[in-house]
C-alpha cells in the first residue's frame, strides 16, 4: 500500500464546494496540504468568499471558479479554468448535484434533463477534461459523490412514502454516475488514476438538508453523520491506492481502520461509528 | 390460440422491428393482445414484417413509426398509439441505442446525450404519458427492457477489455432506467399499475446481435439465449402480478416456475435453464 497522506503540491477541484459536503471536503483537503479550487455556480455563489477566507486563515490555499455545471457550453473549459489558480488539477471531487424531489410519475422532462446534466453528464465531462493531465503524470484521484438513494429502500420506508419517491429519479441519476465511476476505474486500471464513488451513510447533516432528509433523521437519528465523516472518507480514498469502489463513508473508515478527524485533519473526534448530537 | 389471457388488452412495444421487441410483440399477440409495434422510420418494411408475422399467427397488430430520440416527435406517441386499438394497457419500452462504442474516458457528450435520450428520457416520457389512463382504469403493465451491462463484469474479462469499456455509458443509462423502474413501481404500489424491468442473462440471440451471439456461443454457450426467453419473461411479468421485479429473463421463468414456450405461446421449448443449440434460438 502506497499512501499519500500529505497532499502538499496537489491541486483539488471540488464542485458544489460552497457549502455542505463539498465545503467540508475542500476544507479537509486543504488541511492535508492540497491547494483547493471551490467550484460554484456564479449565479449562486453565497458563502464562497467566507469559505475561502476560512481555509486561508487556517493556513490553506484556496481559490474559486465559477461556471454553470448544467450548461454544456459553460462547463466546456471548467477544468482548465480551475487550473489557472494553482496549476493543473490532480484531484477532482464531483460533489455538486440537483434534485427537485418530484416523484417518478411526474418529474417533468425539463427538470430531468437538468438533473442528468448536473448529476451525470457534467461530472463525466469534468472527468474527461481532467484525465489527460492525470494520466500524463500517472497520478490522479477522482471522487464522485453518490447517494444511498441509488437503491430502492426496503419496506417499510423510514418516513413518509413521498420522501422515498422524491429521491427515486435522483437515485437513477446517481446510479448512472456510479456505473460510470466503476467503468472508468476499470478502464484506467494501472494508469495511476483512481476513481471511486462515495456516499453518506445515510444522511450527512448539513445546512442544505431537504425536508425528506430531516424527516428521515427524525425517524432514524442513527442515520446521521457529520460532514467530517464524508470529508474523512474522501481524504482516505484520495490518500490510499484504491480504485473502483462505491462506498458509504463509514465503511471507508472501518475498512481502513482510521479514526474520524475534524476538518483540521489533526483533532480526533471519533471513529466510523460516531453519531453527531442533533439536539 | 391456447391461452387468451391478454384478450381485450392493448399493448405498445417499442423497437419492435426485430429482435427482442419483435419477439415480445409476437408473444403478447399470441395471447390475444392487440399490439401496436413501433420503430423509428429507418426500416418500415421490417415493422410491416413484424405485423405480417403476427397476422400469420392469427393476431392483431399495427405499425407506428415514431422517432424516440426526438423529444417533440415522441410527445404524442401514446396518443397516436391509442388511436389504433384504444387505450393502452401494456407498455414495453424495448427500443435502445448504444450511442457510440467508446470507453468512459472518451465517449463524447453527444453520444452520451443520444444514449440517455433513447434509453432513459424516452421510456420515462412514454411511461408518464401512459400512466394517467392506466391509473384511471386501475390496470396497467409497464415493462422496461434492461441490460446486463448495468453491472461492471468482474476481472478477468471474457473477450477484449475494450468491449467491456465500450458499453459503460450504455450500461449507465440502463442503470438509471432500472432505478427509475423500481422507484415508479414503489410509487404506484396498490394502483393496479405494475412496473418491471427485465434483461437477458447476457445476450439474446437476435438479428442485430447475431455476430456477437455466434462468437459467444463458441466459448460461453450459457451466455446466449433465444429471444423466446425474453418473450416468455415479458409474458410472465405482464400477465402475472409481479411488480418491482428487476432481473433477468431466466430469473423471471424460475420465479414463476413455468416452462419456456415458443412465440406461439403453446409449444414448450424448455425451461429457465434451457440453452440454445448451434443454429439459433
Amino acid at each position: 500500500m502506497v499512501w499519500q497522506a500529505d497532499l502538499t503540491g496537489r491541486r483539488a477541484l471540488v464542485t458544489g464546494g460552497r457549502r455542505g459536503i463539498g465545503a467540508a471536503i475542500a476544507t479537509r483537503l486543504a488541511a492535508q496540504g492540497a491547494s483547493v479550487i471551490i467550484a460554484a455556480d456564479g449565479e449562486n455563489a453565497e458563502g464562497v468568499d467566507a469559505l475561502l477566507d476560512q481555509i486561508k486563515s487556517a493556513g490553506g490555499q484556496a481559490s474559486a471558479v465559477f461556471f454553470d455545471l448544467a450548461a454544456p457550453a459553460h462547463r466546456r473549459d471548467a477544468v482548465a479554468k480551475a487550473g489557472e489558480a494553482f496549476g493543473p488539477i490532480d484531484i477532482l471531487v464531483n460533489n455538486a448535484a440537483a434534485n427537485n424531489y418530484e416523484p417518478p410519475s411526474s418529474m417533468g422532462a425539463e427538470f430531468r434533463r437538468l438533473m442528468f446534466e448536473v448529476n451525470v453528464h457534467g461530472p463525466v465531462d469534468l472527468m474527461q477534461q481532467a484525465l489527460p493531465h492525470m494520466r500524463a503524470q500517472r497520478w490522479g484521484r477522482i471522487i464522485n459523490i453518490s447517494s444511498a438513494s441509488t437503491a430502492q429502500p426496503p419496506l417499510p420506508y423510514p418516513g413518509a412514502a413521498h420522501h422515498t419517491h422524491g429521491v427515486a429519479v435522483y437515485g437513477a441519476s446517481k446510479a448512472a454516475l456510479d456505473r460510470f465511476t466503476i467503468g472508468l476505474a476499470a478502464e484506467l486500471n494501472g494508469s495511476g488514476v483512481h476513481v471511486n464513488a462515495l456516499m453518506p451513510s445515510n444522511v450527512c447533516v448539513t445546512s442544505a438538508n431537504s425536508e425528506a432528509a430531516r424527516a428521515a433523521l427524525r425517524a432514524h437519528p442513527d442515520w446521521a453523520e457529520g460532514v467530517e465523516m464524508m470529508a474523512e472518507a474522501a481524504f482516505l480514498l484520495i490518500a490510499a491506492p484504491l480504485s473502483g469502489l462505491v462506498m458509504k463513508s463509514r465503511d471507508v473508515l472501518l475498512m481502513m481502520q482510521q479514526p474520524l478527524h475534524g476538518l483540521d485533519g489533526r483533532s480526533v473526534i471519533g471513529d466510523a461509528h460516531t453519531i453527531p448530537d442533533l439536539s | 390460440m391456447m391461452f387468451s389471457k391478454l384478450a381485450n388488452r392493448t399493448a405498445l412495444v417499442t423497437g419492435a422491428s426485430q429482435g427482442i421487441g419483435r419477439a415480445i410483440a409476437r408473444r403478447l399477440a399470441a395471447h390475444g393482445a392487440r399490439v401496436v409495434v413501433s420503430a423509428s422510420g429507418r426500416a418500415p418494411d421490417l415493422l410491416d414484417e413484424t405485423c405480417g408475422l403476427i397476422a400469420a399467427q392469427g393476431g392483431t397488430a399495427a405499425p407506428l413509426l415514431a422517432d424516440l430520440s426526438d423529444q417533440c416527435a415522441r410527445a404524442d406517441i401514446i396518443h397516436r398509439a391509442e388511436q389504433l386499438f384504444g387505450p393502452l394497457d401494456i407498455l414495453v419500452n424495448n427500443a435502445a441505442l448504444v450511442g457510440a462504442y467508446a470507453p468512459p474516458s472518451k465517449i463524447d457528450l453527444a453520444a452520451r446525450h443520444a444514449a440517455f435520450e433513447v434509453n432513459f428520457e424516452a421510456p420515462v416520457d412514454l411511461m408518464q404519458q401512459v400512466l394517467p389512463g392506466m391509473r384511471e382504469r386501475s390496470w396497467g403493465r409497464i415493462l422496461n427492457i434492461s441490460s446486463e451491462t448495468v453491472k461492471q463484469p468482474p476481472p478477468p474479462y471474457v473477450g477484449p477489455p475494450k468491449m467491456i469499456h465500450a458499453l459503460v455509458a450504455y450500461g449507465a443509462s440502463k442503470a438509471a432506467l432500472n432505478r427509475y423502474s423500481a422507484g415508479l413501481a414503489a410509487e404506484l404500489h396498490g394502483s393496479g399499475v405494475h412496473v418491471n424491468a427485465v434483461a437477458p442473462y447476457k445476450i439474446a440471440w437476435s438479428e442485430n446481435a447475431d455476430q456477437i451471439a455466434r462468437a459467444t456461443l463458441a466459448f460461453r454457450p450459457d451466455w446466449v439465449e433465444g429471444v423466446e426467453m425474453m418473450a416468455e419473461a415479458a409474458y410472465i411479468l405482464i400477465s402475472g402480478n409481479h411488480t418491482g421485479f428487476i432481473g433477468t429473463s431466466r430469473e423471471a421463468l424460475y420465479l414463476n416456475q413455468t416452462p419456456l414456450h415458443g412465440l406461439d405461446g403453446e409449444t414448450v421449448l424448455g425451461d429457465a435453464s434451457t440453452l440454445v443449440t448451434g443454429n439459433g434460438g
